[in-house]
């Protein structure tokens, strides 16, 4: 049973602070607000952050708002409300109070504990009778509490506070004075500007500074200064430069005396020059940089003269940056200064002084900045950028007429020039220009033609100039593609390309039949088409390569017939790969389309051919291309290369087209009689349409979906357990039937992370979350053991920690059954989903129902992916103490205790006769292999050999334990990717295992074992003999294979038959240790043999190494299993023997 | 007379005779400077040497143009750690077996009263920038500091206006306007290689939650008094003072303001009238429920332009992580390691002479102590800093009060909206103003 329940306090919430709630509903506000009162710091802030959402909310209604408002006023008045409340409450009185508060909050403000809250939430609040209540206490109050007052008034920028302000003009106390004068710099009227004067003549602060020679305090002048600003602002600017006059009086300290002269910049503008210039004359160099700096914000041509004489007197980047004032100021009064500059030694100011006259030059200009555009470096690139930006009246004219009068460099600099600046009328110019003696001015007239010019006179001439080969064809064709789409008439296209390849040398034709092929058409075509006939080598090759190229399928037959009969390899593969192109695009659809693709087939007759075909097929996501590559699977010299294009048209159209997927595929059963692909073929088309779940998907409840988990989790209940209730959290609020166990999502939010579902099966990615996660069971039976399992993944990396609690379903307190845990986290580590169990004390529910509770500890919330409840059999529960939990599946390393637990062992049973003790080690594996399912078959295998007796670790922490030395060989049955590897105690231990005359056996994906995150242990291939190297194609497809016996004397595989497997053949095995080879298969996709079981000695030790096992149905196969039964008795030292 | 460097700049203050005593034991010959000599490196102090602060000290101290001469931060261990650190550096560098020269304070205005000082890195949390600024800038020093530029609004019209009424070279830490690839992404969409700008993505980390902590006496070693500052009295935790204060609206607006500040900026660049023309914002966070942080942790906000620029700003749980403008024609990606354009061609396109060229930078911290020599605006100065602020700032209170808000550039104000403004300032504790 599902059903879909909402959040429920944020909405009801939400509801009651709009207009008009209803009485149950306010109850809510009201709860909050008697919650509120008792806050203090430290204690749960759930109700602060919950108010805020209302208060948010409230303020989109006047009368909302003033109720909120009014009921957080009403806590400030009660005795029982904490300090930490009111604070709270008055910040938020400083978002939604209004004149109804005012009165309460200025009563506050003559309470040192509570003034300055009351302050902020006036300030805030800002309307006259809040100032009034603001000034009126500002004239009671006194030391910090006054200044205080002083500052929020200031901010307010409350004209009112003058008067009184000014009254404490004569003050002594410094800060008093200075917060009062700030506060009048805020206001920044015409009367605070006053009062501030007279300040500065009467305060007693200032006066004992003036009585020890020393300007008044930087803070007061600041303040001034800040005044005079809003006084320019407010357009009072008389007032404004009375102040800075006074502030740049020589007695001031620096900074305030510059800020004063740029002050009288904007206050007196043009007129303000003098003082500017005055201020050149100083002798202290910040002053005079100063100066100058604002000399080029003085407005007016007065000032432009007064950086023009300054042009002599500077040197270096001094001058530099005058030049770059005046090009910015762009009075071209400054002309004159700035030419003679032109020649300057210094090529930094040179390309200065060019920048600069792009803004302040002319059209007489052109000539000149043109010849230095034609030098080698220097300030080259600023002529030519000058010569592109040159403004004015004449300019485009001027570039153009100088072409004849300066050297090639600068010609080719101005036809860009020209180019730059689309100047339509330069077309005699260009043509002219397009027989100049210099190839740079040709080409440069040749790709100005593509851009300006007029396309009828530029045409023709671009074709002579590629006939006669005077300017580099590649340029040139461009240009002339890009003039003929600019040609009007579409009809004049084509014909000069024919009449200029009918006249073109051998050496010119590739030039026109590549312009032919990007024009297209009819004519161009047949052109093209005559030019496979030529006797030149060079025409022909080209004449091939535009076919190939060709921009609709017109050309396709010809492309056909290319693919039989050129001589040349290269000819038929470009045509054939043109021919594919032009099928897959067939404008005559899908039967076009596969009539193109068996012609085709029919015309490649050798296997090389034909591998080449499928190789494009392969990559035709067409049914037509899948039946004619799956017609060659019977091609026994193409089959292999024709499975491998079937399986990859299948896969490209098994979303886009299932059902003709799904029919090819039957019908390639029926024919080419391969169990195995076809069997990869459904898989492909099966995964290709599971649907990719998105965010929305993800989080509706389905049914179907949940049903299919359930009967996974059901097949891994712990012995003795079934599944009784499952939530695929986000999506599931409640599973289980009446009178049994019900399991219910409490408090929380559903969401999906994005793209979850790529890394890991999508039932990680959706997530209950919110502050506190809780659950409930109910219907729980007493008598019975009951396990709670769930799922956890810190997918977005947001650092996740939690604990998890349990506490009986009708009261009590909660018990910490898992310590703070970090999730795995897989933005950052790739980590992946984790699972844990947890066995419940019975007496937690004695009454029937318990409560689950994960709390966040780290990260911006708790989230749960799936949670779920194992229940045993009747009369099943057992006392667990709490708290307690089963040994952590796949915990990462944060949670690892610094001194490892001992490791529990699953003790084999003992009988008569078991005397050699194995032990399999996993716990750990790649996700794709599912170590709790393939280790109980490994086992039985195993123990159908009656001398062993074997046990299992579920941890690689035994590794690290003297206790493996009770073992004669170990089963390395894991592959730890990720960190944590079990560490250098762990190596170090198996390492001296093995040299000590034990034996160790890995199955599968153990040969990548001991990765440690990126960090592999080095020794580990020498150990294994052989190991993972990622930089080597994996393996086969999953699929069956026959395993040959290449050793038969040795003793693990003497008198073995061969056997076949459907499994991963591994062909990912690297290193050169010696090995002896026992068992090899062939990949199906590059024809070589791998091995598939080896042995080696290690020291005294026997390592025996079988890459075999990539599930547990492969350790079922008889002939599988016995090669792992005898490598294991001979790696333990005893005879193998046959079953 | 006093000397003139060759860059026009004076360091006079060093050759003068009293300052050149007071400041002897803290010269340091040329030679470890890369021949740079004394009156031509800039003295540099460090307010707030935490983990960024930290990294602006160990940039300086491998720079031959700059020497650090004190460090400030209200938390003693911090602070006596980076002038272990100064101190050793230089030590090592003359083979002196000591050497001390870093000034320690917790008061920054006792390390802006040092004259030798030129250049002040704050890093700070936000709540202080304003103060950190304002005082820096007054005291004659130049300063890079770290976005977010200010908490408030009103704090960055503040700064404005005192960087620009004393003249003083500031870069704000936002430091995709000195890498190439953004400006070349930005110089695209101006140009509009990508056609008419309509939409732009903005995506960046979200914030977090934090525990709730039990208020606790003041440990020794820390001033809290300074390290509050402006912002109103709360009891000392053990989980506020470093890191955590970012998700805790007393000291920042979360990462939605001081991560964000980064890519919105780069939106602002490519999209000026993000920042020109009135803003239709509106938008959905999630806060935590619970704890100390009450900044949000995930948001959704769009913005509209009149012109047409739809903006999208998110969490990068809701987008990728990064800035997509997309245009009529293509559309452009950066982010920290990605350019990625449709058509695939916009990548190599050279901006022609008369295009918009935007400001040309290749390192933030070089780009502000060569505009320290030359006097000119860094990459990203102060109106930037306070515009690309204003984007966040404006994002987070349509995110609180969960409607519809419209702001208006000209007026620096929301355009009839009380609430909304009232958040755009906050009163500072006794006896701070600004």
């Amino acid at each position: 049973m599902t059903m879909r329940r909402e959040p429920r306090m944020l909405l009801v919430a939400l509801v009651s602070v709009c207009a008009g709630a209803l009485a149950g509903e306010a109850m809510q506000l009201d709860d909050a607000i008697a919650e509120l009162k008792a806050y203090d710091y430290g204690k749960p802030g759930k109700v602060l952050r919950a108010l805020e959402r209302m208060i948010g909310q409230a303020t989109n209604d006047p009368q909302s708002k003033a109720k909120m408002a009014e009921r957080l006023a009403a806590i400030l008045s009660d005795a029982q409300t904490s300090e930490a409340a009111k604070l709270y409450a008055c910040q938020q009185l400083h978002w939604v109070g209004t004149d109804a508060q005012v009165a309460l909050l200025a009563k506050m403000l003559d309470d040192p504990k509570t003034t300055e809250m009351a302050r902020g939430a006036l300030q805030g609040i800002g309307t006259g009778s809040a100032r009034a209540s603001l000034r009126a206490a500002m004239e009671k109050a006194q030391g910090d509490a006054q200044i205080g007052l002083i500052n929020s008034l200031g901010l307010l920028s409350d004209e009112k506070s003058v008067g009184i302000l000014a009254k404490l003009g004569n003050t002594a106390d410094a800060k008093l004075g200075i917060a009062a004068a700030k506060a009048l710099a805020h206001i920044g009227s015409t009367a605070a500007a006053t009062a501030l004067m007279e300040m500065g003549k009467t305060a007693g602060f200032i006066e004992a500074r003036a009585a020890a020679k020393g300007p008044p305090p930087t803070e007061f002048l600041d303040a001034l200064l800040g005044c005079a600003e809003r006084l320019v602002a407010g357009k009072d600017t008389a007032a404004a430069a009375d102040i800075y006059q006074r502030l740049w009086g020589a007695g001031n300290p620096k900074p305030v005396r510059i800020a004063a002269l740029r002050g009288l910049v904007k206050a007196r503008q043009a007129e303000a020059l003098p003082t500017v210039l005055d201020a050149m004359k100083s002798d202290d160099p910040d002053l005079h940089a100063a100066a100058m700096g604002l000399l080029r914000q003085v407005p007016g041509p007065a000032a432009t003269a007064a950086l023009a004489e300054l042009v002599g007197k500077l040197k270096g980047a001094a001058l530099a940056s005058l030049v770059e004032a005046l090009g910015l100021r762009g009075d071209k009064t400054a002309l004159n200064a700035v030419l003679p500059l032109l020649d300057h030694e210094d090529n930094g100011i040179r390309a200065a002084a060019i920048t600069a006259l792009a803004t302040l030059g002319d059209a007489a200009l052109v000539e000149r900045v043109a010849q230095i555009a034609g030098t080698d470096g220097g300030p080259a690139k600023a002529a030519q950028a000058c010569l592109s930006r040159l403004s004015g009246q004449g300019v485009d004219a001027a570039v153009l007429a100088a072409v004849d009068k300066v050297p090639p460099a600068s010609r080719a600099a101005l036809i860009r020039a020209a180019t730059d600046r689309r100047i339509s009328d330069g077309t005699a110019t260009l043509l002219k220009a397009t027989g100049d003696d210099n190839e740079a001015v040709r080409l440069a007239a040749a790709e100005a033609m593509a851009v300006i010019g007029a396309a009828p006179q530029c045409y023709p001439r671009l074709m002579d100039l590629l006939l006669n080969g005077t300017v580099p064809p590649e340029p040139a064709e461009k240009a002339a593609l890009a003039v003929a789409n600019r040609l009007t008439d579409p009809q004049a296209r084509v014909g000069p390309v024919l009449a200029a390849l009918a006249a073109a040398k051998p050496a010119a034709k590739p030039s026109f039949i590549r312009i032919l092929r990007g024009l297209s058409g009819a004519d161009a075509l047949s052109a093209v088409r005559a030019a496979l006939a030529d006797g030149d080598a060079g025409v022909r090759d080209a004449a091939v390569r535009a076919l190939a190229d060709w921009a609709d399928e017109a050309p396709a037959d010809d492309l056909l017939k290319l693919v039989k009969e050129a001589p040349e390899n290269t000819h038929r593969v470009l045509a054939l790969r043109g021919y594919l192109r032009m099928a897959r695009s067939a404008k005559g659809g899908p039967t076009e389309q596969l009539r193109m693709l068996q012609q085709v087939a029919q015309v490649a007759t050798t296997p090389e051919a034909r591998k080449l075909l499928l190789g494009g097929l392969g990559d035709i996501p067409e049914v037509g291309a899948l039946q004619v590559a799956g017609a060659m699977l019977s091609d026994a010299a193409v089959q292999a290369e024709a499975k491998v294009a079937v399986l990859k048209i299948a896969g490209g159209i098994a979303r886009t087209n299932q059902a003709a997927a799904r029919e090819a595929v039957e019908r390639l059963a029926a024919t080419a009689n391969d169990a195995a692909l076809t069997e990869q073929l459904r898989a492909a088309i099966e995964a290709a349409n599971r649907p990719e779940v998105g965010e929305q998907e993800a989080l509706k409840p389905d049914p179907k979906r949940s049903e299919e988990l359930k009967k996974a989790l059901a097949k891994r209940a712990p012995k003795g357990f079934s599944l009784a209730c499952y939530l695929d959290c986000g999506a599931d609020m409640a599973d289980g039937a009446k009178g049994g166990p019900v399991l219910k999502a409490g408090e929380g939010k559903a969401y999906f992370f994005p793209e979850a579902d790529r890394a890991a099966h999508y039932r990680f990615g959706t997530v209950w979350y919110g502050g506190e996660v809780p659950f409930a069971a109910t219907g729980l039976d007493a008598k019975k053991a009951y396990q709670i399992g769930f799922s956890w993944w810190d997918h977005d990396g947001g650092g996740r920690v939690e604990s998890v609690w349990l506490a009986p379903g009708k009261g009590g307190e909660f018990k910490e059954a898992l310590k703070a845990t970090k999730l795995p986290d897989f933005k950052n580590n790739q980590e992946m989903p984790a699972e844990f169990v947890i066995a419940v004390p019975p007496n937690l529910y004695a009454d029937g129902s318990l409560r689950i509770a994960f709390r966040p500890h780290a990260g911006p919330n708790a989230v749960v992916s799936e949670i779920w409840v194992w229940e045993g059999g009747e009369g099943s529960a057992k006392d667990v103490p709490m708290p307690t939990m089963d040994t952590p599946k796949e915990q990462p390393k944060e949670t690892k205790p610094a001194a490892a637990a001992p490791v529990e062992i699953k003790r084999g049973k003992a009988e008569p006769g078991r005397a050699t003790k194995i032990l399999v080690v996993t716990g750990i594996d790649y996700p794709g292999h599912k170590w709790r399912e393939t280790y109980p078959v490994v086992v039985a295998d195993l123990t159908e050999d009656k001398r062993l007796l074997v046990d299992v670790a579920e941890s690689l922490e035994i590794l690290c334990s003297a206790e493996i030395n009770d073992y004669a060989a170990l089963i390395i049955h894991f592959m730890n990717w990720e960190k944590p590897d079990p560490g250098e105690k762990a190596r170090a231990n198996l390492k001296a295992f093995v040299e000590g005359g034990k034996g160790i056996v890995l199955t599968h994906f153990a040969c990548g074992a001991f990765q440690d995150g990126g960090n592999p242990w080095p020794e580990f291939p020498k150990l294994a003999g052989r190991g993972w190297d990622r930089k080597l194609r994996g393996h086969d497809p999953y699929g069956k294979f026959q395993v040959r016996m290449t050793d038969v004397k040795h003793a693990i595989t003497e008198g073995l038959q061969p056997f076949e497997v459907t499994d991963e053949l591994y062909t990912c095995l690297g290193g050169d240790t010696p090995i002896s080879v026992l068992a090899v298969a062939t990949s199906k996709v590059d024809k070589k043999e791998y091995p598939m079981a080896f042995v080696l000695d290690y020291g005294k030790g026997r390592v025996f190494h079988t890459v075999l096992g990539h599930d547990a149905q492969v350790w079922k196969t008889a002939g599988a299993a016995e090669l792992l039964r005898r490598g294991t008795a001979w790696a333990a030292g005893i005879a193998p023997v046959a079953k | 007379m006093t000397t003139r460097s060759a860059t026009g700049l004076s360091r006079r203050r060093f050759l003068s005779g009293a300052v050149a005593a007071a400041a002897a034991p803290y010269i340091i010959p040329g030679h470890i400077f890369a021949g740079t000599a004394p009156s031509q490196r800039f003295g540099i102090g460090v307010i707030g040497v935490g983990g960024r602060g930290g990294d602006h000290m160990r940039t300086c101290l491998g720079r031959g143009d700059c020497q650090v001469l004190a460090v400030c931060d209200p938390q003693q261990a911090k602070r006596d750690g980076a002038k272990k650190l100064v101190e050793g550096h230089y030590a090592g560098k003359t083979g002196a077996a000591a050497y001390a020269g870093c000034g320690s304070f917790s008061d920054f205005r006792e390390l802006l009263a040092n004259p030798a000082i030129d250049c002040i890195f704050i890093a700070s949390p936000e709540n202080w920038h304003a103060l950190h600024l304002i005082g820096s800038v007054k005291a004659g020093k130049d300063v890079y500091c770290e976005k977010a530029m200010t908490l408030t609004h009103l704090e960055g019209v503040a700064v404005c206006d005192a960087v620009r009424r004393y003249g003083r070279v500031v870069q704000i830490g936002m430091q995709q306007r000195s890498w190439g690839i953004f400006r070349q992404a930005c110089e695209l969409v101006r140009n509009q290689y990508v056609g008419k700008l309509h939409t732009v993505y903005v995506s960046v980390p979200g914030g977090q939650a934090l525990p709730n902590a039990a208020p606790k006496p003041v440990p020794p070693g820390l001033d809290y008094d300074m390290w509050l500052g402006p912002a109103p009295y709360t009891p000392y935790n053990d989980l506020k003072c470093s890191f955590n204060w970012y998700f805790m609206s007393h000291y920042c607006v979360g990462w939605i303001q001081s991560w964000g500040i980064h890519y919105l900026d780069v939106a602002q660049w490519g999209a000026p009238s993000l920042c020109t023309q009135p803003l239709e914002v509106q938008g959905e966070a999630t806060f935590p429920t619970d704890g100390l942080a009450d900044d949000s942790y995930r948001w959704k906000v769009t913005m509209d332009t009149a012109d047409g620029v739809h903006t999208i700003y998110t969490d990068d749980t809701q987008g990728k992580h990064g800035v997509k403008f997309i245009g009529d024609k293509g559309w452009v990606f950066v982010n920290r390691g990605e350019f990625k354009a449709e058509p695939a061609s916009l990548l190599k396109v050279k901006i022609r002479p008369d295009e918009v060229h935007l400001y040309e930078a290749y390192d933030h911290h070089q780009c502000f102590f060569d505009c320290v020599r030359s006097r000119k605006d860094p990459s990203a100065p102060v109106e930037v800093g306070h515009s690309g602020n204003c984007l966040a700032i404006v994002s987070d209170a349509a995110t609180r009060l969960q409607r519809k808000v419209t702001w208006d550039w000209a007026a620096q104000r929301f355009i009839k909206d009380e609430e909304a403004n009232r958040m755009l300032s906050r009163p500072m504790r006794t006896p701070w103003t600004i």
